[in-house]
């Protein structure tokens, strides 16, 4: 199957002090079409910057992103933010809310802003706000929700838009195990019914263990990669 | 859950014979308690002594079957057990552990490789463990996939707890193996000191 997500050979460096420090120091990875790819590794080691690389919000050192076979940095600041806008969704940490939109208005935004707001879209978004167990609080305000509840919009509004990447970052970090469970399971069935890629950071085995394959980053390098056996569930059923 | 318990539960629900109990133990446990037929006739036999359980043939042409049936005293013993929460805590006998405590002054490099390695492996097996249970989520629910489910859970928490722990002692061994290298440095430093002077 072709790459959707290559990253190759990728500085990313900040100034510390008189000497730069390598946040990723000349990490390489591929991510198959389809693939559900679980991030781990101690804090500090690079993960998040390696997504935020991987959904174009920020810009290598030196080394290239290619996504779909592009490479990034050949790409106008206009190109990368359509490429932001429609083909990646983002679950952050943090959850970067819009205060003034109720859950719902937060979620439905990004179609919105890529101007797809059809009655099939919105059906679709419904039906991602029950998955995630939104139905009683799709009214609220952010400050009127839990960090959980605002976690699960979060992760409905990246949902929505019915990325071909999904990019997470800790996505059941606030959540009870038996939530969490469920936002998993929604996003292997993303992966599984829709195809999309999903590349999910994570310091919990039991979220890592829905990945087909887990890495684990370490001084912004990839140190370990565990293959997980039979990695496609439906075309072995 | 004993083998003990496990058996007169099974008996209590009907009589059974030795292989059935076999089957039906294996089938209760969902397949992540390995007993054999020793265990199950040595269980047996004690559950037969205590008068738990009583046993009579079931007549085959040529072919001789035991049947067990449980006791009043075995049901009230049953009932006793189920009510009552476990007061033992899972033991802690982890094989790495042992094989840490072998190894430790010893290779820093063959350490953190084995701890290294063990979590790997565990993490294939919540991999594999997390497949079921997606596959089994996709099927209708039913009382005894609810059951699966969560021996299923069960598995993947102690694993969780397992790669923890195993990520706790690299981070420190690494941590103190580096602090008793300075400590080494300083220490030449000084004895190169006093020799040169
Ligand atoms: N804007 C920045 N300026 C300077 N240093 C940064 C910046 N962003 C990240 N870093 C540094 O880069 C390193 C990697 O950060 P990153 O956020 O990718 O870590 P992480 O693996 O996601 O950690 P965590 O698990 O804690 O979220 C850290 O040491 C961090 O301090
Ligand atoms: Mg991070």
């Amino acid at each position: 199957m072709a790459n959707k997500v290559e990253v190759k050979d990728v500085f990313k460096t900040y100034k510390r002090g008189k000497t730069g420090f390598h946040a990723l120091n000349g990490i390489s990875l591929s991510i198959k079409e389809g693939e559900f790819l679980a991030v781990m590794g101690p804090s500090g080691s690079g993960k998040s910057t390696l997504l935020h690389l991987i959904g174009a919000l920020d810009k290598p050192t030196s080394g290239d992103v290619l996504i779909d076979g592009t490479f990034l940095s050949s790409l106008s600041d206009d190109a990368l933010s359509q490429i932001r806008r429609e083909k990646v969704g983002f679950i952050f940490q943090q959850f970067n809310l819009l205060p003034t939109l109720t859950a719902r208005e937060n979620i439905l935004l990004p179609l919105k802003i890529a101007g797809k707001s059809s009655r099939e879209n919105e059906k679709y978004a419904n039906e991602i706000i029950e998955a995630v167990g939104l139905t009683n609080f799709s009214d609220h305000l952010p400050e009127e929700m839990s960090g959980g509840q605002m976690q699960r919009v979060g992760i409905a509004r990246a949902l929505a838009i019915r990325p071909s990447i999904i990019l997470a970052d800790e996505p059941t970090g606030n959540l009870d195990s038996k939530t969490s469970e469920e936002i998993l399971k929604l996003l292997k069935d993303c992966q599984e019914k829709f195809k999309q890629t999903i590349i999910m950071v994570t310091h919990d085995a039991k979220a890592a263990a829905y990945g087909d394959r887990i890495i684990r980053l370490k001084d912004g390098q990839v140190d370990e990669e565990v293959e997980v056996y039979g990695a496609n569930l439906i075309s072995n059923l | 859950m004993s083998v003990k318990h496990g058996l007169l539960g099974l008996l209590a629900r009907k009589p059974q014979n030795g292989y059935e109990l076999k089957n039906s133990f294996d089938e209760i446990a969902g397949g992540f308690w390995d007993v054999n037929f020793g265990q199950i006739y040595s269980t047996i036999d004690r559950l037969l002594k205590d008068g738990l359980i009583t046993t009579s043939s079931e007549g085959g042409e040529g072919v001789e079957r035991r049947v067990y049936q449980i006791t009043q005293k075995g049901i009230q013993e049953f009932k006793d057990w189920l009510d009552k929460p476990s007061a033992k805590v899972r033991p802690l006998r982890d094989e790495v552990f042992v094989k840490l405590a072998f190894m430790y002054p010893f290779d820093k490099e063959a350490i953190l490789q084995l701890l290294a390695e063990q979590r790997q492996l565990y993490l294939a097996k919540m991999a594999e463990l997390t497949r079921k249970k997606y596959l089994l989520s996709r099927q209708s629910g039913s009382r005894d996939m609810l059951m699966t489910d969560l021996l299923l859970d069960a598995a993947l928490f102690h694993a969780e707890a397992d790669v923890k722990w195993l990520e706790h002692c690299e981070a420190k061994l690494s941590e103190f193996e580096s602090i008793q290298r300075e400590e080494a440095l300083e220490n030449d430093e000084i004895g190169f000191d006093q020799y040169e002077g």
